[in-house]
């Protein structure tokens, strides 16, 4: 048999199309009715997470042998039918996988059985109100006291926020230290609600209505000193490479969202008659059309590359940032272009149309995780050897 | 690993480009814009570039070619193009073209031209665009009607790569008119013609780009073509097939020409110093080079995954029509942009720089083998299973 080397392996295509078929049946029904109407209950949350018992386990498998790659099938397939979900729940079970593999031992199968089944919200607490992409100017402090950081200063813009139970802390031990150089001096402390109390509010989106994104504010909060995960000489660098795979984790939403535009565009253009023929038969739309696949292609190619190469070990940051980049700023013209297929149909929010919801998904991917520009900052400064940012 | 080039062709690669630094471009970069070659030089290239296995690749190993697969030649064709667009045209057709001839025709054909063909002794171009009919292949008027041990050609070809140097051809004719009228599938033929025993009038058509090539324009009128030059009453399939792997190549040689563009404008955004600093350090600038690096890396992808396919045998039809539109399409702003990072020189055609070659040859390509809008509207017909062109 040959192997073909530009497509999915064919284990990835079968988990593809047997997710494909399971969230079809089981989520797309709830997700048309339910995103409008704003953030879920934690009971409902807790619900669609066991409903989609069946399937994280078929992704935790696929992940053994192939770890970035069926995650990347995984949030494509999930965003296909439900953007908001997707992001809520890849970014819980995400923050949750990487926690345990580095809690203490007495928490990973607390950490891991409460994530999987709904019972544990896991949230990155790294962005704050006037840093992200900057990290050297982080402010929120974790200081060292007897058995317990300290924890003072806000995050902002965090998936999950308000519902998190837990949480990766990014915060400054060494106020020094960082000041010279931002790579020094930042720790990575797991921080539990119930432990460690903190104020929190939601931050409405354009977009993944269903979510919540977090408002943090941490007042001389508490956290045990054995919830370290990362040192003043392992923070900064954690945080580059968590953030490398959440990248293209962004990216592969893009891919389930273009994937949806263009089933739907796909249906709607047989369908709609216009002078006499469906307007599937004119050019224009023709071009709309396979201008979509095209853009969607690429896509699926670069974010695919990036994650094979991350499974392989290989250094990445450069085909990372171009999925990004590519895939957010393309989803963009891809739902801009099934809303104009569909007429006033693509902008409603009712009639059991959802052209307009993909691409109000499809805007925030183009912040979340680094703006485009930030990412294409960071690519030409590898290409080029000269950085145009600091 | 999935996604990337096998590491046999990967090394490939590398030592085509090292072996046509050396040998091809600094002649390139002198004699293009000198206009066509003499037969002499043709035939010098020829002979050079047989050395590294572009001649004799495309030719079957049973009939004394090397039997490269259409991945390793779209590497060949990258490359190629990367030094020199003008030259890949030529001798990559020509060499398309003898493989074609070899493989179809008859026993004594192949004993009679392979030799002197794979010594650039004998020039091959084919013969199919006419000055009314391209994609549209309903629109065709030239006829090869049989009387008695000969068909007697009349009509125009025209946009044939190579047509004023053509010793032979492989000429597409109406054999049948009437079955032909009832369906463009049928009555057509494909014949080899032979200007020594055929003679006919050609002239030559100067396009923008590839200026070290020819193109040609013939005239035939009550041309003879013995009947034994016969080599498939499927001219109609036939074509299709040879225009597949067109496309695939006319989107593999954007890949080379985006490959130089960049290569030459990573170099001068480090060089070129304005406002105190090389502009490489300037975000808009910045902005071209990761943007111009992405679009290559889909080009990229996509070009590789269709000749993958075709190599397998898989369907791919919308796969070569999506590396054919996109890769030319992007290769315009690609060197677009690599013109405008280079502000006056880029535009030069002296003093050393090659941009302006670059951006005239891009053009070539998104017209070469059907324009970017045909492409796009056979794309859109399969994916629909509507036509948008009848």
């Amino acid at each position: 048999m040959t192997i073909m080397l530009f497509q999915l392996p064919e284990e990835l295509q079968r988990l593809q199309s047997d997710l494909r078929e399971f969230l079809d049946r089981e989520i797309r029904p709830i997700a048309d009715v339910r995103d409008a109407q704003g953030p879920l209950s934690r009971a409902e949350l807790k619900d669609l997470f066991l409903k989609l018992t069946p399937i994280t386990q078929m992704q935790l498998e696929a992940a053994t042998k192939r770890r970035m790659l069926s995650w990347m099938i995984f949030s494509e397939e999930m965003a296909r039918v439900w953007t908001s979900l997707a992001v809520t729940v890849t970014t819980s079970l995400g923050t949750i996988f990487y926690l345990a593999s580095r809690a203490p031992e007495h928490m990973r199968a607390r950490l891991i059985k409460g994530g999987l089944e709904g019972d544990i919200i896991g949230c990155d607490m790294m962005s704050e109100p006037e840093a992200g992409s900057d990290t050297g100017n982080l402010k929120t402090t974790a200081r060292l006291e007897g058995d317990y950081y300290v924890v003072n200063g806000q995050k902002m813009w965090p998936t999950n926020g308000p519902w998190a139970d837990v949480g990766i802390l990014s915060a400054v031990a060494d106020p020094e230290a960082y000041a010279k150089n931002r790579r020094e001096g930042v720790i990575h402390l797991i921080v539990e609600k119930a432990v460690s109390p903190w104020q929190v509010r939601d931050l409405p989106f354009i977009g993944l209505r269903a979510g919540t994104t977090g408002h943090f504010i941490f007042e001389n909060c508490r956290v045990p000193k054995e919830n370290l995960i990362a040192d003043s000489s392992k923070g900064y660098s954690q945080n580059l490479a968590g953030r490398g795979g959440a990248r293209i984790g962004v990216a592969a939403y893009g891919l389930g969202i273009m994937q949806a535009a263009l089933e739907d565009s796909i249906d709607w253009c047989k369908k709609r008659i216009a002078f006499g023929r469906p307007i599937g038969g004119f050019q224009l739309v023709q071009e709309m059309i396979a201008d979509m696949a095209t853009d969607l292609e690429c896509s699926r190619l670069l974010v695919y590359l990036a994650a094979e190469l991350m499974d392989s070990g290989a250094r990445c940051d450069l085909e990372q940032n171009m999925a990004k980049a590519f895939v957010t700023e393309v989803a963009k013209r891809v739902t801009d272009k099934a809303i104009q297929i569909h007429g006033a149909r693509g902008l409603t929010t009712q009639e059991g149309f959802r052209l307009e919801r993909y691409y109000r998904d499809a805007v925030t991917g183009q912040i979340g995780e680094g703006t485009i520009q930030i990412v294409k900052l960071v690519m030409a400064r590898r290409i080029l050897g000269i950085s145009a940012v600091v | 690993m999935q996604f990337q080039l096998p590491e046999e062709l990967q090394k490939k690669q590398m030592e085509l480009r090292e072996f046509l630094d050396k040998e091809i471009r600094p002649v390139a970069d002198a004699r293009d814009a000198q206009g066509p070659l003499s037969r002499e030089e043709l035939k010098d290239f020829i002979l050079k570039l047989r050395h590294m296995g572009y001649v004799t690749g495309p030719t079957r190993r049973q009939y004394g070619g090397l039997g490269h697969g259409y991945l390793e030649r779209v590497i060949y064709e990258e490359e190629m193009a990367r030094v020199w667009p003008g030259l890949a045209a030529t001798v990559g057709t020509h060499s398309g073209v003898a493989a074609h001839i070899i493989r179809s025709g008859t026993e004594e054909m192949r004993a009679r031209l392979t030799k002197p063909m794979h010594d650039g002794d004998i020039i091959a171009c084919d013969m199919m665009s006419e000055p009314q009919a391209g994609s549209d292949t309903t629109n065709f008027r030239c006829t090869a009607i049989l009387e008695g041990d000969y068909y007697i050609v009349n009509g125009q070809k025209m946009w044939q790569t190579n047509g004023p140097w053509a010793d032979v051809g492989l000429l597409l004719a109406i054999s049948d008119p009437e079955a032909y009228a009832k369906d463009p599938r049928q009555g057509t033929v494909n014949l080899l013609v032979e200007k020594s025993v055929s003679p006919w009038k050609v002239r030559d058509l100067p396009l923008i780009g590839l200026k070290a090539g020819m193109t040609g324009h013939f005239v035939f009128e009550n041309v003879s073509v013995p009947k034994e030059n016969l080599i498939t009453t499927e001219g109609y399939k036939e074509n299709l097939i040879g225009r597949g792997w067109a496309r695939v190549a006319v989107a593999a040689w954007g890949l080379g020409l985006m490959q130089a563009a960049l290569e030459d404008s990573i170099d001068w955004c480090k060089k070129r110093i304005a406002f105190g600093r090389p502009i490489g350090g300037f975000q808009l600038v910045q902005e071209m080079i990761a943007d111009m690096a992405t679009d290559l890396a889909c080009s990229r992808l996509l070009t590789y995954r269709a000749a993958e396919m075709m190599d397998a045998g898989i369907r791919c039809d919308l796969e070569q029509n999506m590396a054919k539109a996109f890769a030319t399409e992007v290769g315009k702003r690609v060197t677009d942009k690599a013109i405008q990072i280079h502000g006056a020189r880029g535009l030069t055609t002296q003093e050393g720089f090659r941009l302006e070659r670059y951006y005239r040859d891009t053009v070539t390509g998104q017209i070469a083998e059907g324009t970017i809008q045909i492409v796009k509207l056979v794309m859109g017909r399969r994916l629909l299973g509507i036509s948008a062109i009848r």
